[in-house]
Protein backbone atom coordinates (compact mmCIF):
# COMPACT_ATOMS: atom_id res chain seq x y z
CA UNK A 1 0.00 0.00 0.00
CA UNK A 2 1.48 3.24 -0.97
CA UNK A 3 1.40 6.33 1.56
CA UNK A 4 -1.34 9.31 1.19
CA UNK A 5 -1.21 12.81 1.10
CA UNK A 6 -3.73 15.50 1.99
CA UNK A 7 -2.11 18.66 -0.50
CA UNK A 8 -5.73 20.42 -0.80
CA UNK A 9 -8.17 21.42 1.84
CA UNK A 10 -11.04 23.86 0.63
CA UNK A 11 -14.56 24.93 3.15
CA UNK A 12 -17.64 26.54 2.62
CA UNK A 13 -18.64 28.12 5.78
CA UNK A 14 -21.45 25.79 7.80
CA UNK A 15 -24.49 27.82 8.21
CA UNK A 16 -28.01 28.33 6.55
CA UNK A 17 -27.40 30.05 2.67
CA UNK A 18 -30.88 30.38 0.93
CA UNK A 19 -29.61 32.14 -1.82
CA UNK A 20 -27.00 28.90 -2.83
CA UNK A 21 -27.72 25.62 -4.20
CA UNK A 22 -25.95 22.48 -2.73
CA UNK A 23 -23.88 22.59 -6.38
CA UNK A 24 -22.85 26.21 -5.34
CA UNK A 25 -22.05 25.40 -1.94
CA UNK A 26 -19.88 22.20 -2.77
CA UNK A 27 -18.16 24.69 -5.87
CA UNK A 28 -17.12 27.18 -3.36
CA UNK A 29 -14.97 24.28 -1.12
CA UNK A 30 -14.25 22.12 -4.40
CA UNK A 31 -12.54 25.54 -6.26
CA UNK A 32 -10.63 26.10 -3.37
CA UNK A 33 -8.93 22.81 -2.49
CA UNK A 34 -8.36 22.44 -5.99
CA UNK A 35 -6.59 26.10 -5.86
CA UNK A 36 -4.93 25.01 -2.21
CA UNK A 37 -3.30 22.53 -3.93
CA UNK A 38 -2.61 24.09 -7.49
CA UNK A 39 -4.25 21.37 -9.50
CA UNK A 40 -6.55 21.64 -12.42
CA UNK A 41 -9.82 19.93 -12.32
CA UNK A 42 -8.81 18.09 -15.57
CA UNK A 43 -6.02 16.47 -13.96
CA UNK A 44 -8.24 15.18 -11.38
CA UNK A 45 -8.24 11.32 -11.65
CA UNK A 46 -11.36 10.17 -9.42
CA UNK A 47 -13.71 11.79 -7.10
CA UNK A 48 -15.68 10.84 -3.87
CA UNK A 49 -18.89 12.93 -2.60
CA UNK A 50 -20.61 12.83 0.80
CA UNK A 51 -23.57 13.87 1.42
CA UNK A 52 -26.83 12.33 2.72
CA UNK A 53 -29.92 14.77 2.55
CA UNK A 54 -29.35 15.70 -1.19
CA UNK A 55 -30.92 14.33 -4.63
CA UNK A 56 -28.90 11.18 -6.70
CA UNK A 57 -25.70 11.31 -8.15
CA UNK A 58 -25.13 14.91 -6.73
CA UNK A 59 -21.48 14.78 -7.06
CA UNK A 60 -21.87 14.28 -10.86
CA UNK A 61 -24.37 17.18 -10.90
CA UNK A 62 -22.15 19.75 -8.95
CA UNK A 63 -18.30 18.60 -10.01
CA UNK A 64 -19.44 17.91 -14.03
CA UNK A 65 -20.14 21.80 -13.74
CA UNK A 66 -16.53 22.40 -13.66
CA UNK A 67 -15.98 20.27 -16.72
CA UNK A 68 -16.61 16.13 -17.94
CA UNK A 69 -13.72 15.01 -18.01
CA UNK A 70 -15.31 11.30 -17.82
CA UNK A 71 -13.73 10.50 -14.13
CA UNK A 72 -15.36 8.21 -11.91
CA UNK A 73 -17.60 10.50 -9.21
CA UNK A 74 -19.84 8.27 -6.73
CA UNK A 75 -21.47 9.58 -4.01
CA UNK A 76 -21.03 8.62 -0.76
CA UNK A 77 -23.66 7.79 2.30
CA UNK A 78 -23.41 6.51 5.89
CA UNK A 79 -25.21 8.93 8.25
CA UNK A 80 -22.73 10.99 10.28
CA UNK A 81 -20.04 9.02 9.26
CA UNK A 82 -20.47 9.93 5.14
CA UNK A 83 -17.27 12.01 4.71
CA UNK A 84 -15.10 9.69 6.53
CA UNK A 85 -16.58 7.16 4.09
CA UNK A 86 -15.75 8.98 1.39
CA UNK A 87 -12.32 9.85 2.62
CA UNK A 88 -11.56 6.34 2.87
CA UNK A 89 -12.76 5.56 -0.83
CA UNK A 90 -10.39 8.03 -1.97
CA UNK A 91 -6.88 6.81 0.54
CA UNK A 92 -8.06 3.30 -0.53
CA UNK A 93 -8.31 4.35 -4.26
CA UNK A 94 -4.59 6.17 -4.02
CA UNK A 95 -2.91 3.20 -1.82
CA UNK A 96 -3.81 0.58 -3.88
CA UNK A 97 -2.16 2.40 -6.82
CA UNK A 98 -4.67 2.20 -9.32
CA UNK A 99 -5.17 6.48 -8.92
CA UNK A 100 -2.46 8.95 -8.13
CA UNK A 101 -4.60 11.29 -6.85
CA UNK A 102 -8.22 12.35 -5.82
CA UNK A 103 -11.11 15.13 -4.77
CA UNK A 104 -13.00 14.37 -2.01
CA UNK A 105 -15.72 16.14 -1.59
CA UNK A 106 -18.62 16.89 0.96
CA UNK A 107 -21.52 18.69 0.88
CA UNK A 108 -24.93 19.34 2.42
CA UNK A 109 -28.00 21.36 2.25
CA UNK A 110 -30.43 19.94 5.37
CA UNK A 111 -34.15 21.28 4.72
CA UNK A 112 -35.07 23.67 7.63
CA UNK A 113 -37.10 22.94 10.36
CA UNK A 114 -37.64 19.15 11.63
CA UNK A 115 -36.07 16.73 9.79
CA UNK A 116 -37.59 14.37 7.83
CA UNK A 117 -38.02 11.15 10.37
CA UNK A 118 -38.21 8.87 6.98
CA UNK A 119 -34.80 9.09 6.57
CA UNK A 120 -33.72 7.30 9.32
CA UNK A 121 -36.97 5.86 11.35
CA UNK A 122 -39.50 3.34 10.41
CA UNK A 123 -42.86 4.03 10.02
CA UNK A 124 -44.45 2.21 13.05
CA UNK A 125 -41.33 3.88 15.12
CA UNK A 126 -42.58 7.47 12.98
CA UNK A 127 -46.26 6.72 14.85
CA UNK A 128 -45.52 5.76 18.18
CA UNK A 129 -43.00 8.79 18.33
CA UNK A 130 -40.08 6.93 19.13
CA UNK A 131 -38.25 9.24 16.28
CA UNK A 132 -36.15 12.06 17.31
CA UNK A 133 -32.52 11.43 17.49
CA UNK A 134 -31.72 13.10 21.29
CA UNK A 135 -33.80 10.66 22.71
CA UNK A 136 -31.46 7.69 21.69
CA UNK A 137 -28.54 10.56 23.33
CA UNK A 138 -30.53 11.49 26.16
CA UNK A 139 -31.28 7.90 27.11
CA UNK A 140 -27.55 6.95 26.73
CA UNK A 141 -26.75 9.65 28.81
CA UNK A 142 -29.20 9.11 31.43
CA UNK A 143 -27.35 5.65 31.81
CA UNK A 144 -23.88 6.77 32.33
CA UNK A 145 -25.39 9.15 34.67
CA UNK A 146 -26.73 6.21 36.81
CA UNK A 147 -23.39 3.82 36.36
CA UNK A 148 -20.72 6.62 36.82
CA UNK A 149 -22.14 9.55 38.74
CA UNK A 150 -21.44 11.63 35.52
CA UNK A 151 -23.84 14.88 36.32
CA UNK A 152 -25.56 17.60 33.90
CA UNK A 153 -23.03 20.17 35.30
CA UNK A 154 -20.27 18.08 33.77
CA UNK A 155 -22.10 17.66 30.31
CA UNK A 156 -22.73 21.16 30.06
CA UNK A 157 -19.12 21.97 30.51
CA UNK A 158 -18.47 20.44 26.74
CA UNK A 159 -21.04 22.76 25.23
CA UNK A 160 -19.57 25.65 27.08
CA UNK A 161 -15.98 24.83 26.17
CA UNK A 162 -17.04 24.09 22.65
CA UNK A 163 -19.26 27.11 22.29
CA UNK A 164 -15.98 29.45 23.83
CA UNK A 165 -13.98 27.81 20.86
CA UNK A 166 -16.20 28.83 18.37
CA UNK A 167 -15.47 32.37 19.19
CA UNK A 168 -12.42 31.96 17.25
CA UNK A 169 -13.66 30.16 13.78
CA UNK A 170 -15.14 32.04 11.30
CA UNK A 171 -16.34 28.88 9.27
CA UNK A 172 -19.12 28.19 12.61
CA UNK A 173 -22.47 28.86 12.42
CA UNK A 174 -22.63 30.06 15.83
CA UNK A 175 -19.81 32.41 17.25
CA UNK A 176 -21.52 32.84 20.40
CA UNK A 177 -19.91 32.27 24.17
CA UNK A 178 -22.35 30.70 26.49
CA UNK A 179 -22.03 30.64 30.70
CA UNK A 180 -22.64 27.27 32.08
CA UNK A 181 -26.37 28.71 33.23
CA UNK A 182 -26.96 29.54 30.20
CA UNK A 183 -26.58 26.36 29.15
CA UNK A 184 -28.51 24.42 32.57
CA UNK A 185 -31.40 26.85 31.71
CA UNK A 186 -31.84 26.38 27.69
CA UNK A 187 -35.03 24.75 26.91
CA UNK A 188 -34.89 21.20 27.22
CA UNK A 189 -35.27 18.86 24.30
CA UNK A 190 -34.92 15.42 26.06
CA UNK A 191 -33.86 15.46 29.26
CA UNK A 192 -31.34 15.49 30.50
CA UNK A 193 -30.50 16.83 27.27
CA UNK A 194 -30.73 20.35 26.61
CA UNK A 195 -30.87 22.70 23.31
CA UNK A 196 -27.58 24.59 23.66
CA UNK A 197 -26.08 21.20 23.88
CA UNK A 198 -27.24 19.67 20.72
CA UNK A 199 -26.34 20.70 17.09
CA UNK A 200 -28.16 22.08 14.28
CA UNK A 201 -28.64 20.40 10.83
CA UNK A 202 -27.78 22.75 8.52
CA UNK A 203 -25.31 23.40 5.30
CA UNK A 204 -21.52 23.53 4.22
CA UNK A 205 -19.04 21.81 2.41
CA UNK A 206 -15.58 20.66 2.62
CA UNK A 207 -13.36 19.11 0.03
CA UNK A 208 -9.63 17.74 0.12
CA UNK A 209 -7.38 16.97 -2.60
CA UNK A 210 -5.22 13.57 -1.70
CA UNK A 211 -2.46 12.41 -3.82
CA UNK A 212 -0.04 9.85 -3.03
CA UNK A 213 2.90 10.82 -0.80
CA UNK A 214 5.86 10.51 -3.25
CA UNK A 215 4.53 13.19 -5.61
CA UNK A 216 2.44 15.44 -3.08
CA UNK A 217 5.77 18.13 -3.38
CA UNK A 218 4.46 18.70 -6.64
CA UNK A 219 1.76 20.11 -5.02
CA UNK A 220 2.21 21.56 -1.72
CA UNK A 221 5.87 21.86 0.61
CA UNK A 222 3.19 21.08 3.86
CA UNK A 223 1.77 17.94 3.14
CA UNK A 224 -0.47 16.19 5.76
CA UNK A 225 -0.13 12.57 5.51
CA UNK A 226 -2.95 10.35 6.30
CA UNK A 227 -1.81 8.25 9.15
CA UNK A 228 -5.14 6.02 8.83
CA UNK A 229 -8.75 6.51 8.28
CA UNK A 230 -10.99 3.67 9.27
CA UNK A 231 -15.05 3.75 8.71
CA UNK A 232 -16.92 0.52 10.56
CA UNK A 233 -20.58 0.05 11.44
CA UNK A 234 -21.19 -0.96 15.37
CA UNK A 235 -21.44 -4.38 16.19
CA UNK A 236 -25.21 -5.27 17.94
CA UNK A 237 -26.05 -3.82 20.78
CA UNK A 238 -25.27 0.24 21.11
CA UNK A 239 -27.49 3.19 21.75
CA UNK A 240 -27.65 3.86 17.71
CA UNK A 241 -30.53 5.72 16.07
CA UNK A 242 -32.89 4.01 15.83
CA UNK A 243 -32.74 0.91 17.99
CA UNK A 244 -36.00 -0.82 18.57
CA UNK A 245 -34.44 -2.90 21.32
CA UNK A 246 -31.00 -3.86 23.17
CA UNK A 247 -29.35 -6.54 24.48
CA UNK A 248 -29.19 -7.10 28.33
CA UNK A 249 -26.56 -9.70 27.92
CA UNK A 250 -23.54 -9.21 25.45
CA UNK A 251 -21.54 -6.18 26.28
CA UNK A 252 -19.77 -5.49 22.33
CA UNK A 253 -17.33 -2.90 22.55
CA UNK A 254 -18.58 0.48 21.00
CA UNK A 255 -18.07 1.33 17.79
CA UNK A 256 -15.52 4.17 18.38
CA UNK A 257 -13.53 1.92 20.38
CA UNK A 258 -13.32 -0.88 17.28
CA UNK A 259 -12.76 2.01 14.71
CA UNK A 260 -10.23 4.16 16.96
CA UNK A 261 -8.19 0.94 17.99
CA UNK A 262 -7.36 -0.14 13.95
CA UNK A 263 -6.68 3.11 13.52
CA UNK A 264 -4.21 3.86 16.63
CA UNK A 265 -2.36 0.54 15.10
CA UNK A 266 -2.86 1.32 11.49
CA UNK A 267 -0.67 4.66 12.25
CA UNK A 268 1.52 2.88 14.92
CA UNK A 269 0.82 5.33 17.43
CA UNK A 270 -1.72 5.46 20.69
CA UNK A 271 -4.00 7.99 22.37
CA UNK A 272 -1.19 9.69 24.73
CA UNK A 273 0.18 10.94 21.49
CA UNK A 274 -2.33 13.02 19.99
CA UNK A 275 -1.53 16.82 20.10
CA UNK A 276 -6.11 17.63 19.26
CA UNK A 277 -8.64 15.60 18.37
CA UNK A 278 -12.37 17.00 16.76
CA UNK A 279 -15.03 14.84 17.85
CA UNK A 280 -18.45 13.74 17.42
CA UNK A 281 -20.40 16.40 19.55
CA UNK A 282 -23.96 16.06 18.14
CA UNK A 283 -24.55 16.30 21.93
CA UNK A 284 -22.33 17.60 24.62
CA UNK A 285 -22.89 13.88 26.37
CA UNK A 286 -21.42 12.24 23.56
CA UNK A 287 -18.41 14.23 23.46
CA UNK A 288 -17.90 12.79 26.98
CA UNK A 289 -18.51 9.21 26.43
CA UNK A 290 -16.42 9.58 23.29
CA UNK A 291 -13.37 10.84 25.52
CA UNK A 292 -13.79 7.13 26.71
CA UNK A 293 -14.12 4.91 23.75
CA UNK A 294 -10.80 6.80 21.75
CA UNK A 295 -8.82 5.41 25.71
CA UNK A 296 -8.25 9.37 26.51
CA UNK A 297 -9.38 7.87 29.36
CA UNK A 298 -10.80 5.25 31.34
CA UNK A 299 -14.55 4.01 31.09
CA UNK A 300 -16.79 6.72 33.53
CA UNK A 301 -14.16 8.84 33.90
CA UNK A 302 -15.30 10.86 31.05
CA UNK A 303 -17.10 14.05 33.49
CA UNK A 304 -14.04 13.73 35.59
CA UNK A 305 -11.55 14.71 32.44
CA UNK A 306 -13.85 17.91 31.43
CA UNK A 307 -13.74 18.74 35.19
CA UNK A 308 -9.87 18.74 35.15
CA UNK A 309 -9.63 20.78 32.14
CA UNK A 310 -7.45 18.13 30.12
CA UNK A 311 -9.69 18.69 26.70
CA UNK A 312 -8.89 22.22 26.78
CA UNK A 313 -7.08 24.71 24.43
CA UNK A 314 -3.38 24.76 25.94
CA UNK A 315 -4.17 21.84 27.86
CA UNK A 316 -3.03 18.36 27.53
CA UNK A 317 -5.66 17.11 24.17
CA UNK A 318 -7.28 20.01 23.63
CA UNK A 319 -11.19 18.39 21.98
CA UNK A 320 -12.89 20.58 19.19
CA UNK A 321 -10.82 23.22 19.51
CA UNK A 322 -13.12 24.53 16.14
CA UNK A 323 -15.90 24.81 18.45
CA UNK A 324 -17.26 21.56 16.91
CA UNK A 325 -20.60 20.47 15.75
CA UNK A 326 -22.34 21.70 18.71
CA UNK A 327 -21.21 25.75 17.43
CA UNK A 328 -20.53 24.87 13.42
CA UNK A 329 -23.67 22.72 12.93
CA UNK A 330 -23.93 19.77 11.25
CA UNK A 331 -23.81 19.60 7.37
CA UNK A 332 -24.01 15.72 7.45
CA UNK A 333 -22.12 14.75 4.47
CA UNK A 334 -19.33 17.51 5.11
CA UNK A 335 -19.22 17.29 8.55
CA UNK A 336 -16.38 14.46 8.99
CA UNK A 337 -14.08 16.86 6.23
CA UNK A 338 -14.90 20.10 8.23
CA UNK A 339 -13.18 18.30 11.31
CA UNK A 340 -10.13 17.48 9.03
CA UNK A 341 -9.96 20.67 7.59
CA UNK A 342 -9.57 22.41 11.44
CA UNK A 343 -6.52 18.93 11.80
CA UNK A 344 -4.89 20.41 8.63
CA UNK A 345 -5.11 24.28 9.74
CA UNK A 346 -3.49 23.02 13.33
CA UNK A 347 -0.92 20.56 11.57
CA UNK A 348 0.18 23.22 9.28
CA UNK A 349 -0.05 25.93 11.77
CA UNK A 350 -2.09 28.57 10.77
CA UNK A 351 -4.77 29.28 13.56
CA UNK A 352 -4.81 31.56 15.81
CA UNK A 353 -5.74 31.66 19.70
CA UNK A 354 -6.72 27.69 19.15
CA UNK A 355 -3.78 27.11 17.58
CA UNK A 356 -2.13 24.23 19.19
CA UNK A 357 1.54 25.00 19.70
CA UNK A 358 3.77 22.69 17.42
CA UNK A 359 0.75 20.03 16.65
CA UNK A 360 2.25 17.05 14.65
CA UNK A 361 -0.42 14.33 14.76
CA UNK A 362 -4.48 15.27 15.08
CA UNK A 363 -7.30 12.38 14.91
CA UNK A 364 -11.22 13.22 13.68
CA UNK A 365 -14.04 11.04 14.54
CA UNK A 366 -17.88 11.07 13.67
CA UNK A 367 -20.34 8.56 14.50
CA UNK A 368 -24.07 8.54 14.07
CA UNK A 369 -26.98 6.63 12.86
CA UNK A 370 -26.84 2.83 12.08
CA UNK A 371 -23.69 2.52 14.07
CA UNK A 372 -22.15 4.34 11.49
CA UNK A 373 -18.08 5.80 12.23
CA UNK A 374 -15.23 7.05 10.80
CA UNK A 375 -11.74 7.69 12.72
CA UNK A 376 -8.97 9.73 10.47
CA UNK A 377 -5.28 10.25 11.82
CA UNK A 378 -3.40 13.09 9.99
CA UNK A 379 0.10 13.55 10.48
CA UNK A 380 2.80 16.01 9.25
CA UNK B 1 -64.44 -6.19 21.77
CA UNK B 2 -67.70 -5.45 19.64
CA UNK B 3 -67.28 -5.67 15.92
CA UNK B 4 -64.15 -3.11 15.83
CA UNK B 5 -60.90 -4.84 14.62
CA UNK B 6 -57.96 -4.98 15.89
CA UNK B 7 -54.55 -4.39 14.37
CA UNK B 8 -50.64 -4.77 15.30
CA UNK B 9 -48.74 -1.48 15.09
CA UNK B 10 -46.25 -3.75 13.45
CA UNK B 11 -47.66 -7.20 12.81
CA UNK B 12 -44.50 -9.37 14.11
CA UNK B 13 -44.21 -7.44 17.49
CA UNK B 14 -47.70 -8.55 19.28
CA UNK B 15 -48.44 -12.29 19.58
CA UNK B 16 -52.03 -13.52 18.50
CA UNK B 17 -54.90 -13.13 18.62
CA UNK B 18 -55.31 -9.34 19.31
CA UNK B 19 -58.27 -10.01 21.95
CA UNK B 20 -58.47 -9.45 24.82
CA UNK B 21 -55.61 -6.72 25.26
CA UNK B 22 -55.11 -8.37 28.60
CA UNK B 23 -53.46 -12.09 27.07
CA UNK B 24 -51.49 -10.25 24.07
CA UNK B 25 -47.88 -10.45 24.57
CA UNK B 26 -44.62 -9.11 23.06
CA UNK B 27 -43.38 -11.31 20.52
CA UNK B 28 -39.50 -11.74 20.09
CA UNK B 29 -36.84 -14.30 17.94
CA UNK B 30 -34.27 -16.69 19.87
CA UNK B 31 -31.25 -17.54 18.34
CA UNK B 32 -30.82 -21.50 18.76
CA UNK B 33 -27.35 -21.24 18.63
CA UNK B 34 -26.28 -18.23 21.17
CA UNK B 35 -29.42 -17.77 22.98
CA UNK B 36 -29.25 -13.93 21.91
CA UNK B 37 -33.45 -12.75 21.99
CA UNK B 38 -34.37 -9.57 19.35
CA UNK B 39 -37.51 -8.14 19.47
CA UNK B 40 -40.14 -8.84 16.77
CA UNK B 41 -38.84 -11.66 13.30
CA UNK B 42 -35.54 -11.76 13.11
CA UNK B 43 -34.32 -13.33 9.73
CA UNK B 44 -30.65 -14.08 11.78
CA UNK B 45 -28.86 -13.04 14.71
CA UNK B 46 -26.97 -9.96 15.03
CA UNK B 47 -24.59 -11.60 17.15
CA UNK B 48 -23.65 -14.51 16.08
CA UNK B 49 -24.99 -14.52 12.76
CA UNK B 50 -26.86 -17.73 12.74
CA UNK B 51 -30.02 -18.35 10.24
CA UNK B 52 -31.74 -20.49 12.95
CA UNK B 53 -34.28 -18.61 14.99
CA UNK B 54 -37.57 -19.29 17.02
CA UNK B 55 -40.13 -17.25 18.06
CA UNK B 56 -40.92 -16.78 21.45
CA UNK B 57 -43.37 -14.74 23.75
CA UNK B 58 -41.28 -12.33 25.87
CA UNK B 59 -42.31 -11.74 29.36
CA UNK B 60 -44.70 -9.34 30.67
CA UNK B 61 -42.59 -7.55 33.20
CA UNK B 62 -39.20 -5.92 33.14
CA UNK B 63 -36.95 -3.11 35.19
CA UNK B 64 -36.17 0.45 33.66
CA UNK B 65 -32.70 0.67 32.39
CA UNK B 66 -32.97 4.49 31.16
CA UNK B 67 -35.29 6.71 30.10
CA UNK B 68 -35.82 10.50 28.27
CA UNK B 69 -39.23 12.47 28.18
CA UNK B 70 -40.22 13.76 25.02
CA UNK B 71 -40.77 17.38 25.83
CA UNK B 72 -41.64 17.99 21.86
CA UNK B 73 -44.11 16.93 18.70
CA UNK B 74 -42.37 14.39 17.46
CA UNK B 75 -41.65 15.07 13.58
CA UNK B 76 -44.06 13.57 11.20
CA UNK B 77 -47.08 11.51 11.32
CA UNK B 78 -46.95 11.11 15.06
CA UNK B 79 -50.66 9.48 16.41
CA UNK B 80 -49.92 10.23 19.84
CA UNK B 81 -52.87 12.09 21.46
CA UNK B 82 -53.89 15.83 20.53
CA UNK B 83 -52.96 18.42 21.95
CA UNK B 84 -49.37 17.18 22.19
CA UNK B 85 -48.60 16.19 25.77
CA UNK B 86 -44.89 15.62 26.96
CA UNK B 87 -44.39 11.66 27.59
CA UNK B 88 -41.75 9.01 28.71
CA UNK B 89 -40.08 7.16 26.64
CA UNK B 90 -37.53 4.17 28.67
CA UNK B 91 -35.61 1.10 27.59
CA UNK B 92 -37.46 -1.68 29.66
CA UNK B 93 -35.19 -4.76 30.85
CA UNK B 94 -36.93 -7.92 30.45
CA UNK B 95 -35.71 -11.19 31.87
CA UNK B 96 -34.84 -13.02 28.59
CA UNK B 97 -32.34 -10.72 28.50
CA UNK B 98 -33.38 -7.86 26.35
CA UNK B 99 -34.41 -4.13 26.81
CA UNK B 100 -37.05 -2.58 24.80
CA UNK B 101 -37.18 1.02 23.70
CA UNK B 102 -40.89 1.66 24.85
CA UNK B 103 -43.39 4.53 25.58
CA UNK B 104 -43.64 4.94 29.36
CA UNK B 105 -47.52 4.73 30.55
CA UNK B 106 -49.87 5.45 33.86
CA UNK B 107 -47.22 7.43 35.22
CA UNK B 108 -45.78 11.16 36.83
CA UNK B 109 -43.22 11.90 34.51
CA UNK B 110 -41.13 13.50 37.80
CA UNK B 111 -41.21 10.07 39.76
CA UNK B 112 -39.64 8.29 36.80
CA UNK B 113 -36.74 5.99 38.14
CA UNK B 114 -34.09 3.86 37.00
CA UNK B 115 -34.81 0.26 38.52
CA UNK B 116 -38.26 1.07 38.93
CA UNK B 117 -40.64 -2.38 37.93
CA UNK B 118 -42.98 -1.92 35.06
CA UNK B 119 -45.49 -4.46 33.00
CA UNK B 120 -46.33 -4.32 29.81
CA UNK B 121 -49.34 -2.37 28.51
CA UNK B 122 -51.06 -3.17 25.14
CA UNK B 123 -53.30 -0.30 24.21
CA UNK B 124 -55.37 1.01 21.33
CA UNK B 125 -53.20 3.89 19.67
CA UNK B 126 -55.34 5.26 17.53
CA UNK B 127 -58.10 4.24 14.52
CA UNK B 128 -56.81 3.48 11.04
CA UNK B 129 -58.58 4.79 7.97
CA UNK B 130 -60.00 1.47 7.63
CA UNK B 131 -61.80 2.14 10.91
CA UNK B 132 -59.66 -0.70 12.71
CA UNK B 133 -57.95 0.06 16.36
CA UNK B 134 -54.25 -0.20 15.69
CA UNK B 135 -52.80 -1.57 19.03
CA UNK B 136 -49.26 -0.14 20.30
CA UNK B 137 -47.14 -1.20 22.95
CA UNK B 138 -45.94 0.22 26.19
CA UNK B 139 -45.04 -0.17 29.90
CA UNK B 140 -46.78 1.06 33.09
CA UNK B 141 -45.74 0.66 37.04
CA UNK B 142 -46.41 -2.76 37.95
CA UNK B 143 -49.01 -3.35 40.00
CA UNK B 144 -47.75 -4.80 43.28
CA UNK B 145 -49.34 -8.14 44.13
CA UNK B 146 -51.91 -6.93 47.05
CA UNK B 147 -53.54 -4.64 44.81
CA UNK B 148 -54.49 -7.32 41.81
Amino acid sequence: MREVSIVGFGIHKFGRFDDESYIDIGLTAAKMALKDAGMNWRDVQVAFYSRMYLPATSGVRTLTQLGRTGISIVDVEAACASGGAALRQAYLAIASGAYDNALVLGVEKMPRGFMDPSQLYEDWQIKMGLSQNPMYWAMSARRHMEDYGTTVEQIAKVAVKNHRNSVYNPNAMYQKEFTLEDILNSRIVNDPIRLLMICAPNEGAAAAVLCAKDIAHRYTDKPIDIAACIHKVALYNDWRVPARSMSARVKNPHVTELASKEAYEAAGIGPEDLDVAEVQDTDAFIELQTYEHLGLCKPGEGGRLIDEGVVEIGAKIPVNASGGLISKGEPIGASHLGQIYHIVQQLRGELGPTQVPNAKVGLAHVTGAGGNCAVTILKR
Amino acid sequence: MGNKEYVAIKDDFLSKPLYPLGDVRLMGSRCCACGEVFFGKAVACQQCQGENMEDIALSRYGTLYSYTIARNRPPGDFKGPEPFEPFAVGLVVLPEGIGILAPLKGLNLDEIKVGMELELSIEEFYTDEEGRGVLAYGFKPRKKSREQ
